[in-house]
């Protein structure tokens, strides 16, 4: 696990955290089931203020990314399973909307938005080939 | 229990005529990390000598850990670890002799297991005396001196200044190490903001002994607004609501600004648009280009 915090970033460092360990999440460097550090622990890596490292584990956790097991720590959720297809789709299309509308507020086009995604989500899953949707 | 463990409220103390400090407000939470930030001659350690009943204040009021400094000097001393900027440990005594003579201090809470345990990590040699310990090597020791009896309150003056990059990592895993205790909180001045920035959750910037300002470091962050742009006459400055500093650097403008909101942060890059303002660009903010800005371009901190 591997964290790179920037003091001059306007980001707070705890959002620093929660925005790479969400990331290495998503793409599976960090899988379910895997520990992370005690808040200590890490601190004392990063050199930090632990109470910053506890606000960004409770933020992972109130997003469903981690759990906390009392006196065990803190490990990264197991994904769920797949949802059943009609699901899927209702929760997908609520961020769609999201997405559609900031699109729109920036006068972005459906043909660009649908380019930048493609590239965006290379960029995000490289080489990674199972995160591409079953046939 | 109070939820803070430091409070001043109108604080005020002076030398003859000359005011140190100016209706000083301040608050510490519990469990925080509160770092102090201010100029040479700000007025800091005047403020850590009012906290620890070592000046008595001309007038306002302070409390620490629930109590009077003034009038219950000897049972905060008993709950708060100091470390001053220069260490006053007496140089004829060994190591270990200084730790047993403070050790008389702390009736019932010394640890004297927690006290060689800090020995041992730092390296200190038992038998040296404290006139044989290099710089560094003191300001250790004198951390296991505010340590060791377990205290619910540490004060560091400068705890890092002047101290090579492993002596300072030391202190602040030392540090860390303290905090992640439950309800331990730790109040320091240190001219190292990049320090101060990774490890305090709260800030406060004084300034001729009066405070600028309060706040969290992510607030701090993200409140004040901090861009570059070229400008083909000086700006108006009239014109820029919140503006806290602006100033010319090469071809560029910089300026800082409060903006609380995102609507306030629209406002003032509208504002400076209509003044002309090309190439506008925002700026990195880091805690010590922020000090710079809210405490002038002379400012070391």
């Amino acid at each position: 696990m591997k964290l790179r915090l920037e003091n001059a970033s306007t980001q707070p460092i705890y959002r620093q955290i929660v925005d790479q360990l969400r990331l290495q999440v998503a793409r599976g460097a960090l899988p379910g089931g895997h520990r992370l550090p005690s808040v200590r622990e890490l601190a004392l890596e990063l050199r930090i203020n632990p109470n910053t490292v506890a606000r960004a584990y409770s933020e992972l956790e109130r997003e469903g990314v981690v759990v906390r097991q009392q006196g065990r720590g803190v490990f990264v959720k197991e994904q769920p399973q797949k949802l059943p297809a009609a699901q899927r789709r209702r929760v997908l299309e609520g961020h769609l909307d999201e997405l559609l509308v900031v699109a729109w507020k920036l006068g972005v086009g459906t043909d660009e938005l649908i380019e930048r995604l493609a590239t965006r989500a290379s960029e995000f899953f490289p080489g990674d080939q199972s995160k591409e949707p079953a046939p | 229990m109070n939820e803070n463990a430091v409070i001043t409220a109108a604080l005020e103390h002076h030398f003859g005529d000359e005011p140190i400090l100016r209706q000083l407000d301040l608050s510490v939470p519990r469990g925080c990390v509160y770092g102090l930030l201010g100029k040479n001659g700000s007025g800091k350690t005047t403020l850590i000598r009012l906290l620890l009943g070592m000046l008595e204040p001309t007038s306002g009021r302070c409390e620490v850990l629930g109590k009077n400094p003034q009038h219950d000097s000897l049972a905060i001393r008993s709950r708060v670890g100091y470390v001053p900027q220069e260490t006053d440990l007496d140089p004829s005594m060994t190591v270990e002799g200084t730790l047993r003579f403070v050790s008389g201090f702390y009736p019932g809470t010394w640890q004297s297991s927690r006290a060689e345990e800090l020995l041992d990590r730092f390296e200190l040699a038992r038998r040296k005396r404290v006139a044989q310990l290099s710089g560094g090597q003191r300001a250790r020791l004198a951390l296991i001196t505010a340590l060791s009896f377990d205290p619910e309150l540490l004060i560091l003056d400068e705890p890092t200044a002047g101290l090579d990059a492993l002596v300072r990592r030391d202190v602040i895993e030392t540090l860390i190490e303290y905090v992640s205790a439950e309800e331990r909180t730790v109040f320091l001045c240190s001219h190292l903001l990049n320090e101060v920035e990774m490890l305090a959750d709260r800030v406060g910037i004084i300034d001729g002994g009066q405070m600028l300002m309060e706040s969290s470091v992510d607030r701090l962050k993200a409140d004040l607004c901090r861009v570059s742009a070229k400008f083909e006459a000086p700006p108006v400055r009239n014109d820029l609501h919140g503006l806290v500093s602006c100033r010319h650097l090469g071809e560029r403008w910089r300026i800082a600004a409060w903006a609380h909101s995102e609507s306030e942060r629209e406002a003032l890059m509208a504002a400076l648009r209509r003044q002309g303002a090309r190439d506008l660009s925002l700026d990195e903010s880091s805690l010590e280009s922020i000090f710079v800005d809210l405490v002038g371009r002379h400012a070391h901190a």
